[in-house]
């Protein structure tokens, strides 16, 4: 409880000094970052309580937005996006492995990198730095500090270090990588390593589809898990409503393993209140058995033109097993970008 | 029953006073959603033009200037930073291209404009549209009678209050004029406000040709 209220006291210092840096924030924009930059501050708390158990674990971020286009007199270089976030756990039971222990702090990156555009503008770029792991219809969807995530849990991991080559053709649009396999962590042991890519249709249609691949050594708390994926994925808009379904097969740790989600979500006219359904299951085959366990994740979220984000969700297994289970998860979050 | 104990709520409420405090000023979604018009810039422009970014401030005396040309204006949330792309054969400029939204019953649609150097239309593209009239049909013949129109020639295919098509926008339309009137009322905010909130980027290409 001594660092909630530690946070809490950092944050208001922050309030208190934060309509003087508005008040240079056009200075900001043009003297330091240059033309054709925008930049925003990101700020969230998050508390996710364990229904069965009865523990609450908080995580509080803080980051730094910044989207700055160079280009020269007839046309653009590339576009940096820089990211770095300051996370706050306390009392998480589980933490990712870069934490120290579940109130640790630390400084994470969610996206920073520059993808270099002058090549054949946005038919064939190059991305360097740390990005999304282009697999799936996470590729396709913001869920960077939301509660709403789709299946990067399968993978074991969300963004990485590393480089890419993308673009945007007329009937296709791609995304191949080579990453460090380590997520947050730009040094790593065990040598991990992911070569990954998703192949789709046009994103900005109502129908879209994807096929997208990942084969690797994963870094984690216990070393490297070697994990393939071969995945296919589609989406559906109709006026409001958007479906979503993707499946997998592949192996995690020489075991074989089947992935599948779908989601279903609805957005009211003016886009400010999502709900959604989502439905997961996976199953992996062991030397004599095969476990499987399903998920189902219901959630709401309510964003005003003002910046502000409240978001809530709850989680609760269908089925479980020995190996595979879900704990009953209800999270709140609180966002605000500035 | 879900049990929550009231520390627990307590220290919630702390941090949403906190973040209600804050909220007095706009925002965006995250900028790494943000992507270049790509697909619009290959249907709208050959495949050998490039693009060049210009970022502007649309503010609010934009806003207000825009009122004054029509009987609609943007909305409050758009006031903020917003991207012209300028199209360029070779190192000369040829057009310009926009992204703008307008909200529809069923959420927004994001149309691109391709506008001409002398700001005449010469097309749009649906970046974004989750209504299946919106659809190839749709798209060329709206295309066909908005092509290079000047924003005088658009203006008057609407009525004097903007709320519906005239006569001649009723004639020009005949299908889908719900979805006309919607790009209509996109075409007209884009013309105006490129020309507002970019004058010294327009001015300064004009002036180097």
């Amino acid at each position: 409880m001594k660092n909630s209220h530690s946070l809490f006291q950092l944050i208001m210092t922050f309030s208190l000094f934060f309509p003087s840096l508005l008040v240079q924030a056009d200075a900001f924009d043009t003297s330091l970052l240059g033309e054709n930059s925008r930049w925003a501050i990101d700020a969230s708390a998050r508390v996710n309580r364990n229904t069965q158990s009865k523990n609450n674990a908080y995580t509080y971020a803080l980051g730094l937005d910044v989207h700055k286009v160079f280009s020269q007199s007839n046309r653009d270089i590339g576009t940096l996006v820089f990211q770095p976030y300051l996370v706050k756990l306390n009392n998480v039971k589980s933490p990712s492995f870069y934490f120290d222990d579940g109130d640790d702090t630390e400084l994470t990156w969610r996206i920073a990198n520059f993808n270099y555009t002058a090549l054949t503008q946005g038919k064939l770029n190059i991305r360097l730095g740390h990005f999304e792991i282009p697999y799936g219809l996470e590729y396709q969807v913001d869920t960077n500090g939301t509660l709403r995530q789709l299946t990067f849990g399968d993978r074991g991991i969300k963004a990485d270090w590393g480089l890419s080559v993308n673009g945007i053709l007329p009937y296709l649009e791609y995304e191949v990588a080579l990453t460090r396999g380590s997520g947050n962590e730009i040094s790593s042991t065990h040598n991990p390593h992911i070569f990954s890519g998703r192949i789709g249709t046009p994103s900005q249609k109502n129908l879209t589809g994807g096929l997208s691949w990942f084969y690797g050594d994963v870094l984690t708390g216990a070393g490297v898990i070697e994990r393939k994926k071969l995945g296919i994925d589609a989406s559906y808009f109709l006026y409001q409503w958007q479906f979503m379904f993707e499946s997998s097969i592949g192996q995690t740790a020489g075991n074989n393993t089947r992935n599948s989600f779908a989601e279903v979500s609805w957005m009211n006219a003016k886009e400010q209140l999502k709900s959604y359904l989502q439905l997961g299951y996976q199953d992996i085959k062991q030397i004599d058995q095969t476990d499987s366990a399903s998920y189902w994740v219901v959630g709401v979220q309510w964003q005003n033109t003002n910046g502000l984000d409240i978001s809530a969700q709850f989680k609760h297994k269908l089925n479980a097993s020995p190996t595979l289970n879900t704990d009953p998860n209800l999270s709140i979050q609180l966002r605000y970008r500035l | 029953m879900i049990g929550i104990n009231p520390p627990f709520v307590a220290q919630y409420l702390k941090l949403s006073v906190l973040l209600l405090v804050l909220v007095s000023f706009h925002s965006n979604a995250a900028f790494c959603s943000l992507r270049d018009p790509v697909s619009a810039i290959q249907a709208l422009y050959t495949q050998d033009y490039q693009f060049r970014t210009v970022v502007s401030d649309v503010t609010e005396a934009d806003r207000e200037q825009l009122k004054q040309l029509l009987p609609f204006t943007i909305h409050q949330s758009e006031v903020s930073k917003h991207t012209l792309y300028v199209l360029y054969n070779d190192d000369q400029p040829q057009g310009f291209l926009q992204a703008r939204s307008e909200w529809a019953k069923w959420g927004l649609v994001e149309i691109a404009w391709a506008i001409n150097l002398d700001r005449s239309l010469k097309g749009f593209y649906f970046q974004r549209c989750r209504s299946p009239q919106c659809n190839e049909t749709v798209l060329a013949s709206i295309n066909q009678a908005l092509g290079g129109k000047s924003f005088a020639q658009v203006r008057g295919l609407l009525s004097d209050d903007g709320k519906a098509l005239s006569p001649q926008g009723l004639a020009a339309f005949p299908i889908a004029p719900n979805l006309a009137l919607l790009t209509l009322h996109s075409a007209l905010k884009t013309l105006a406000i490129t020309d507002i909130s970019w004058k010294k980027e327009i001015h300064h290409l004009s002036v180097s040709q």
